[in-house]
């Protein structure tokens, strides 16, 4: 009876151990002939998008092919979208997300899916000698987990530059003896662009038709490297990640003064997606931009209907406020693997090593005018010779920006932004409160001057106030305060 | 027993093993049986194919949806737009050729669609909406004014916030409110070549069949893109047409992202293993075109780099098989065209991919889950089996290694085994074995009382280790470490035995003498061993003592004391052993040597007998250099030493070892008491062997002779035997050996003569005459002489002296008070310890005692006087012997004034008849009456002799006529005492 039992009992667990080994081994480890599947969901556009899918591709064909491991790439076509998705599949119930394995992401979108336990800590996948192989800084930035835990490998950084529309320029500077050089802080451009707007008004009999002369994206850099170099951070972060708002008027007036004031009186703007796109239709002729965006500086204007007419620029280092030390913002995104499974998180380490590893992050990073993340890769000399030696056209203007951004990375205080709970919302609300207050405005000084037919100086006096400032400042504080102790 | 009992225990345990084996093999079997007859796997894989092959049908069915209905009903927008044309054409006075080249009407009309346009991007919700018009003339065909929008998320519907104008007039997407995007570009500016022809294709198929309604001449695109950075697009066009003629193209474009979104490989296969392959082929649905793919097959088929051929498959009905990769295939084929298009011979299908094994995999995984399963059931019913079994058979094992490893002199204990059978066989067993201890520790115990010097070892070749009595320990000398309980390990009680060669004892049964190898004692043991089937017994006794008791007794037998040299019989023992065995051994050139110490008498008599027996020893120390090896040496006798050597290469280096011993002796000093040093001398004789003779007894006789014939010619040097010297001097020499026998063995008697008084005729003494019993030397005489010729007088006096008291004490009783005479030899004194022993030993008799003494030199007078003063102090009287003849004359009688005077025979003969001699003895009667010396005469043998002698005074007589000399002590004829006593 009891043998019986025994083997009744050895036969049961003999086949669940046997369903065990054909079914498991497929999750242990990578296996050639069953490539596992990772889906990779980047914000990557143009040039960029193509690069990463040509490298996606490469590497599935040959390291992907020899390991196991099959890339799906997919893009949602901006950094917005992106972070759509993200917060998207963040809202969701925990079962009924669905994560890609890797996907390019902030900080702070690292730092508020982490909080959720949803990233692998890459120090799993990751040895001390391998990481040691890249720029310090961008590690660091990275160690936003628990314990400091690397939840994000840079893959392409970039920092801001400036650039100059110098065939349209060249005429204004030489009548109006301005330089470049006027253009090396945040009040030289301020007062560059009212006299830029005074000369194009003059160019017509019709007042008030002078045209912007900059435009700039990312607000919310502006604000935070700003104030950071003004000497005030928006923001204290104590060691939990929790910040409380530190925002000093003064700074803030002074970054109020240089863009929103400017704005409303037509001397900046921001009407296209990007300011390359306003620079591209001649609404602006000089930019501050990512130093990634290269590849979408105009070589060509088109102003309205007009045949487009070609263009030369100038790439320059981003201004400082005047008297303060130079900064330059450090950003790029990297990107986190999500928690899956141990074959999924290897496979998807196994394609970050490959990806960043000098070789295809310098291809990656030239067409797009990014900088490579691994020191040996970050010289003018080493990006060189990997155009060369890969036959990748370099341009003019992304040579410009990776050699203004080199130079920049090299020899100012790198920036970045505070990490902390709900940091990410915090950037929207600094960047939107900014810019949708200045487009706002601008709309009303507009019509305000169409309406009363008013001077554009006693149309913006109306705005350019201490109250307004005030009321803005106190708005933005109390929603930043509000926000940065949501849960 | 032990040992049945396991075999026994061992099949029970096999038995279980195997019953139990079969049992699970059985039960194997039948799981397999069961399940191919429920239709095995195939039916899985059936089910498998099918539902792939549904998924894919499906997904096609939708994706055919999508495009069809959806995308590519451009018709409402088709008539809106053309209106719209139409109106603006009109509103202008335009024709439909001014389209071409104005730009400004272009703008204009594209200015008043853009709003359609837009509702058309957002109601297809594809990734773009586009016009394509004219306005820079036949010769630019790549420039044309246009609007493009996209929708980067065509699902969400955001408005215009989210669109971005690609192509068109910048004040169109300011009106709009629509942001431009990077690739922006005022007009559609196409230098792609692909896009060229499709267009142109577009046209021309338009213009070639002008009765064809616009979704009609509708046409899909291969992947393409606008601008060499932007996305992979694939677009749906028709043409605007009036009257025949193409002014305008209207289109979707599906972003290729947007397109994968659409094709969800991982619907394929939970592991994502599928993929799906968009493609085109013609009519012949053999060889397709890959437009793009999905999951893993992208690496295949991305760009439509590769074509696919597709064959019937072998691994399922319903699916195809790419005859390059391997991948199966479900193809579903989309109809895009309708059957009245000009476009209906391209086909496009949606192929579901996946690799056999990943497809299968399940079923694949459950053929190996069931293999394994069946292989791994059955390894675990082994090895339940087994262990069953060896829980049955291992407390039993335990039980018999527990018993196995014991020594017999433990007690058992065995530990429960928690099976009640088996604790009972385990009681009953140590039951028996505290019984069989109690008996066997009795039995120990009272040999341990008697204290015998007696080890048991008990030998098994099959154990490891020896049983061993304690006492075998220290009679063995082993090492008491390796000595454990009673046991010795085998391998050191080996390897003693084969260091000791003793490993016979063990093969069979055998006695044997050892002697241990201690450095401290020694010791001999007995061995006794038993050999049986599968042990030996072995019996150790201690003969230590006996051997020491045999070896002492053997020396003292075989070796003489004093010189720790061989005495004679063992010398002559060994030597004729190895005689005997002279053949086999091989023996030549030997020598028996001999000796003789020349000055050992000297020596004694000057020094005393301690310093000649150091004379002795040192001698017999020169002598015993000769070594051991191949030489005996012997004291033959008080100054004789033999060796016998041997084995010489010649006889040159045997004389030439003689000689070193020669001078050995030479060198060889004794000091003696008053100072001087006396070398040790002695003569030697060598005899050949085998030259000179073959046997002992011939060898020591020719080396007695040379060694004889040394010492007679030259003392102190030796001689080799010579057989003609031997032939002239043998008797002689014979003699002397006679003499020393007769010496050695004290061979004489003595015959007592009466000496009567003349007076009453009474025996008044007798005189003790030797009688030599050898039967070589049976004269009295021969023996003197002998005696004389070799120096052996004072031998003979002692002899003489111990011999006649000893017999004096024998015949004591018939002797009475009567006197006994001794002849005393001339110059010769009895040594002082022989005096003194004497004198112990008869002081008694010694006043009843006459020595006579004869004077034989002139000069010897002193030593007379010396001897006469010597016996007289032992108050011993004196006689003169032999009176009359030779040197005893007047003087002595003078000197020595003994107390008889015995009247030598030649002048007792005939005395009656001659006057001469009568006076002669009346003077002499005449000269000792007054002084007391009486008056003996010999050699009487007549009556007239005795008559005249009796006239003559004489005092006593003696000779045949009055008695013989006699062994024993008689009376004289009582008719010769009634003669003396008539004669007066």
């Amino acid at each position: 009876m009891m043998k019986k039992n025994i083997i009744c009992l050895s036969g049961l667990t003999a086949f669940f151990l046997a369903s065990c080994l054909t079914g498991c081994q497929r999750k242990d480890q990578l296996d050639p002939n069953n490539p596992v599947t990772i889906s990779v969901l980047t914000y990557y556009n143009g040039a960029q998008q193509i690069a990463f899918d040509e490298l996606v591709k490469e590497f599935n064909k040959t390291i992907g092919a020899k390991k196991g491991i099959f890339v799906e790439a997919s893009t949602s076509g901006d950094l917005t979208e992106l972070s759509n998705t993200l917060d998207f599949e963040l809202s969701k119930d925990a079962a009924q997300r669905e994560l890609p394995d890797i996907f390019s992401c902030y900080a702070t979108t690292a730092y508020s899916f982490d909080k959720e336990g949803l990233l692998a800590n890459l120090n799993e996948y990751f040895s001390e000698e391998e990481l040691a192989e890249y720029i310090d800084a961008y590690i660091e930035e990275g160690k936003v987990g628990t314990d400091d835990a690397l939840l994000f490998l840079p893959v392409a950084k970039s920092t801001e530059v400036m650039t100059l529309n110098k065939t349209d320029w060249e005429p204004f500077a030489q009548e109006t003896g301005i330089t470049p050089d006027d253009l090396t802080t945040w009040e030289g451009v301020t007062a560059s662009a009212q006299k830029y707007y005074e000369w194009t008004d003059a160019q017509t009999p019709a007042p008030n038709d002078g045209k912007a002369m900059f435009g700039r994206d990312a607000i919310s850099n502006f604000i935070i490297a700003g104030t950071h170099q003004l000497g005030f951070d928006l923001f204290e972060v104590d060691s939990n990640r929790k910040a409380t708002v530190t925002m000093n008027e003064d700074a803030l007036r002074k970054i109020w003064d240089n863009y929103y004031v400017p704005y409303i009186s037509g001397y900046f703007t921001s009407t296209g997606r990007f300011a390359s796109d306003d620079m591209k239709t001649g609404n602006i002729i000089l930019m501050v931009g990512s130093s990634s965006g290269a590849t979408y500086v105009p070589t060509e204007v088109t102003v309205d209907d007009e045949e487009p007419y070609a263009i030369e620029t100038v790439t320059m280092a981003v201004p400082d406020f005047a008297g303060c030390s130079s900064i330059a913002i450090q950003q790029g995104a990297g990107m986190t693997i999500s928690k899956s499974d141990s074959l999924h998180e290897k496979a998807s380490a196994e394609f970050l090593k490959w990806f960043t590893d000098t070789d295809a992050n310098t291809r990656f990073t030239i067409v797009s005018s990014y900088l490579p993340v691994k020191k040996e890769a970050n010289s003018m000399e080493a990006i060189e010779k990997a155009a060369q030696d890969n036959s990748l056209a370099l341009n003019k203007t992304t040579k410009d920006s990776i050699e203004v951004s080199l130079e920049e990375c090299s020899s100012r205080e790198l920036v970045t932004s505070q990490v902390f709970d709900n940091s990410g919302s915090c950037r929207t609300i600094i960047n939107d409160a900014l810019l949708d207050k200045a487009a706002e405005d601008r709309e009303a000084v507009k019509n305000l001057i169409s309406a009363n037919g008013g001077t554009l100086k006693e149309a913006v006096a109306q705005y350019d106030t201490n109250e307004n400032f005030s009321d803005w400042y106190q708005t933005l504080k109390t929603k930043l305060e509000e926000t940065v102790i949501l849960d | 027993m032990i040992e049945v009992i396991i075999m026994k225990k061992r099949s029970i345990s096999t038995k279980l093993a195997v019953l139990m084996v079969a049992v699970a093999l059985l039960q194997g079997i039948l799981f397999l049986t069961v399940f191919s007859i429920n239709g095995g796997f195939g039916y899985l894989r059936k089910n498998i194919a099918t539902s792939f092959d549904n998924i894919a049908s499906s997904r096609a069915s939708s994706l055919e949806h999508i495009m069809l209905d959806s995308w590519v009903n451009l018709d409402d927008y088709t008539d809106e737009i053309q209106k719209t044309i139409d109106q603006q054409l009109t509103l202008g006075n335009h024709t439909i050729e001014d389209l071409a080249d104005n730009r400004i009407l272009n703008n204009q009309i594209l200015d008043q669609v853009s709003a359609s346009l837009i509702d058309l991007l957002r109601e297809k919700s594809t990734t773009e909406a586009y016009l394509i018009l004219g306005g820079y003339g036949e010769e630019a065909d790549a420039i044309h004014c246009g609007l493009r929008f996209r929708d980067l998320d065509p699902t969400i519907n955001g408005g215009t916030k989210d669109l971005m104008m690609e192509t068109g007039s910048n004040s169109i997407a300011r009106k709009n409110n629509i942001t431009l995007d990077s690739f922006w570009t005022s007009r559609f500016n196409n230098s792609n070549d692909y896009l060229m022809q499709y267009f142109s294709r577009i046209r021309q198929t338009a213009e070639e069949n002008p009765s064809y309604s616009a979704s009609e001449l509708g046409c899909w695109s291969n992947l393409y893109r606008w601008a060499p950075n932007d996305m992979q697009m694939i677009t749906y066009a028709v043409p605007l047409m009036s009257d025949g003629t193409v002014y305008g193209i209207l289109g979707i474009s599906v972003s290729v992202s947007y397109l994968e979104t659409l094709l969800p490989y991982q619907e394929l296969d939970q592991d994502g293993y599928g993929s799906y392959v968009l493609a085109s082929t013609d009519t012949s649905r053999q060889i397709y075109a890959p437009l793009l793919s999905t999951g893993i097959a992208n690496i295949y088929y991305s760009d439509g780099a590769k074509e696919l051929v597709l064959k019937n498959s072998t691994e399922a009905s319903s699916l195809r098989k790419d005859t390059d990769t391997g991948l199966l295939g479900s193809v579903q084929e989309l109809n895009l065209y309708r059957r009245t298009s000009p476009y209906r011979d391209e086909k496009w299908a949606l192929i579901a991919m996946e690799a056999n094994e990943n497809l299968f995999s399940v079923s694949n995984q459950l053929n190996v889950s069931v293999a394994l399963a069946f292989i791994i059931s059955i390894l675990i019913g082994i090895f339940f089996a087994l262990i069953g079994s060896y829980y049955f058979g291992s407390p039993i094992k335990k039980m018999a290694n527990t018993l196995r490893s014991m020594r017999p002199e433990d007690e058992i204990k065995l530990p429960s085994t928690r099976i009640t059978e088996l604790d009972e066989l385990s009681n009953a067993i140590m039951t028996l074995n505290l019984d069989v201890r109690e008996n066997a520790s009795k039995l120990s115990q009272i040999i341990g009382l008697m204290d015998l010097p007696l080890g048991v070892i008990e030998y098994r070749s099959s154990s490891s280790s020896v049983f061993c009595t304690e006492k075998v320990v220290t009679l063995l000398s082993l090492k008491p470490e390796q000595y454990q309980k009673g046991y010795m390990k085998r391998c050191y009680f080996e390897d003693f035995f084969q260091r000791n060669e003793l490993l016979e004892l063990l093969a069979k049964s055998d006695e044997i003498d050892f002697c241990t190898e201690n450095m401290l004692t020694q010791r001999w043991v007995h061995f006794k061993s038993l050999v049986k089937a599968d042990r030996t017994l072995i019996a150790v006794t201690d003969i230590t003592q006996d051997m020491y008791e045999r070896q002492k007794m053997e020396y003292e037998r075989d070796y003489d004391i004093l010189t720790h040299l061989l005495n004679r019989r063992a010398f002559k023992r060994k030597v004729k052993a190895i005689l005997t065995d002279s053949e086999t051994m091989k023996l030549q050139n030997g020598a028996m040597l001999m000796w003789d110490l020349d000055n050992l008498k000297y020596i004694n008599d000057s020094y005393g007998h301690d310093f000649g027996d150091q004379y002795i020893q040192k001698a017999a120390w020169v002598f015993g250099r000769l070594g051991s090896v191949n030489a005996l040496v012997a004291r033959i006798s008080g100054d004789e030493f033999m060796a016998f050597i041997m084995n010489y290469e010649t006889k040159e280096e045997i004389l030439k070892r003689m000689q070193t011993i020669t001078d050995g002796l030479y060198n060889t000093k004794l000091i003696v008491p008053d100072g001087n040093e006396i070398s040790i001398r002695a003569s030697g004789g060598i005899a050949w062997f085998p030259d000179d003779g073959g046997t002992y007894e011939e060898l020591h006789r020719y080396a007695d002779f040379a060694m004889y014939d040394a010492k007679n010619t030259a003392k102190g040097a030796y001689k080799e035997f010579n057989h003609k010297i031997f032939d002239r001097d043998y008797l002689l020499f014979k003699g002397r050996e006679d003499l020393n026998r007769l010496i050695e063995n004290k061979a004489v008697e003595y015959a007592f003569q009466p000496i009567v008084s003349a007076a009453d005729g009474q025996v008044y003494a007798y005189e003790a005459l030797m009688r030599p019993t050898l039967e070589t030397l049976r004269s009295p005489a021969d023996v003197i002489r002998l005696a004389r010729a070799q120096s052996k007088l004072r031998d003979i006096e002692i002899l003489t002296f111990t011999q006649v008291l000893a017999a004096y004490q024998q015949h004591k009783k018939e002797i009475g008070h009567r006197k006994i005479f001794i002849n005393s030899i001339p110059d010769q004194i009895l040594p002082s310890d022989v005096l003194t022993q004497l004198r112990a030993e008869y002081s008694e008799y010694f006043r009843q005692m006459v020595v006579e003494i004869i004077e034989t030199e002139q000069g010897d007078m002193d030593l007379m006087d010396y001897k006469h003063q010597l016996f007289e102090e032992l108050g011993a009287l004196t006689a003169i012997d032999d009176f009359g003849s030779g040197y005893s004359s007047e003087s002595s009688l003078l000197n020595l004034r003994p107390s008889y005077v015995k009247i030598d025979l030649t002048i007792v003969r005939d005395i009656h008849i001659d006057k001469d001699r009568q006076s002669l003895i009346h003077n002499l009667v005449s000269y000792c009456k007054p002084r007391n010396i009486k008056v003996i005469a010999e050699g009487v043998e007549t009556f007239e002799e005795m008559e005249t002698l009796i006239q003559l005074q004489v005092d006593y007589l003696q000779g045949y006529y009055l008695g013989r000399p006699c062994r024993e002590i008689r009376e004289i004829d009582s008719k010769i005492t009634h003669e003396i006593i008539k004669g007066h």
